[in-house]
């Protein structure tokens, strides 16, 4: 992995939208694609976190870090989350950000 | 409701990987090797899910005027974002009696988990494993509680919470938290764009001081 794969792998993303995109903007079934958008989404999500999982559950690396480096890497996690998430908050009351339309 | 399903699907994949025969991780873990990336079934419905988010754009109405509007204040959350989690590496591993150069290598992959470990387990394996862990739950931890947030919390704040994966794994959960904005996925994926790119390079800086 380097700047390169990043790239790369960015690239293969922004791909496969501009086919989406492509396929959104041509599509004589506009209505019927929105209205399925929600299910199929929801669909995808469930799958990609299922299988998420369970490759991580069979990753022998995670499953025995788990026990031994956990908690540190929870505190490592949770910090930042947590950071994230105050401060986060006190920029956007300070600059008074409004979610854009 | 959103949340238990969420949890319910990782424990059910999680629980599989625990019970199923180790020949069934064969098949559910194919790979096919790239030269830039892994292509298993975690990346073929991340890919679907992302032809599927171009499809919402380009059903969009006056998306070219949409784009116009993009705030450039979101570039305030994305440099917050990198001194939080900097700051935090080196808060935690001050805590923990670590070398603090290790926490600043491995908090600066942003989330990114599979870069950062894979590139810290060169210098030192336990520190690839720690970045691993810290890294895998950062990309978690939001997925779950993202639903749990209220339909006003700002996007600028709930887009930089897991970091770089935010244009990815967490992309779906945020897209559907932020349905009734219809510029969220724009300003999601270019954010993620420019996390993961600054965490490929402060991983790649921080590590030459280890």
């Amino acid at each position: 992995m380097n700047l390169l794969s990043t790239f790369l792998f960015t690239a293969y993303y922004f791909a496969l939208m501009y086919v989406g995109f492509k396929i959104g903007r041509r599509s004589t079934h506009r209505a019927k694609l929105s209205r399925r958008s929600a299910k199929v989404q929801d669909f995808l999500l469930y799958g990609l976190l299922f299988f998420l999982a369970y490759r991580l559950g069979t990753d022998q690396e995670v499953v025995s870090g788990l026990a031994t480096l956990g908690y540190q890497g929870a505190l490592f996690a949770g910090a930042t989350l947590i950071l994230m998430f105050a401060l986060g908050l006190a920029l956007s009351k300070l600059l008074k950000v409004k979610n854009p339309l | 409701m959103k949340v238990l399903k969420v949890l319910g699907f990782l424990v059910l994949g999680w629980g599989s990987a625990m019970f199923l025969p180790s020949s069934w991780s064969t098949v559910i873990n194919f790979s096919l090797d790239f030269y830039f990336f892994k292509l298993g079934l975690v990346e073929i419905f991340l890919s679907l899910i992302m032809i599927w988010i171009g499809i919402d754009l380009g059903l969009m109405d006056y998306l070219g005027e949409k784009i116009k509007r993009v705030s450039p204040q979101f570039l305030w959350f994305f440099v917050l974002n990198i001194a939080v989690s900097l700051f935090a590496g080196i808060l935690v591993a001050w805590i923990l009696g670590l070398p603090i150069i290790h926490g600043l290598a491995l908090n600066s992959g942003l989330g990114w988990y599979s870069f950062t470990s894979s590139y810290l387990s060169q210098f030192s394996a336990p520190l690839g494993a720690l970045a691993f862990i810290a890294n895998v739950l950062r990309e978690l931890i939001p997925i779950v509680l993202m639903p749990l947030l209220p339909k006003n919390f700002p996007l600028f704040v709930a887009m930089n919470i897991p970091g770089s994966p935010s244009m990815d794994t967490n992309l779906p959960t945020l897209v559907q938290k932020y349905r009734h904005l219809p510029l969220a996925p724009i300003y999601i994926i270019f954010n993620g764009i420019l996390l993961s790119f600054a965490g490929a390079l402060l991983v790649g800086l921080f590590s030459l001081g280890l």
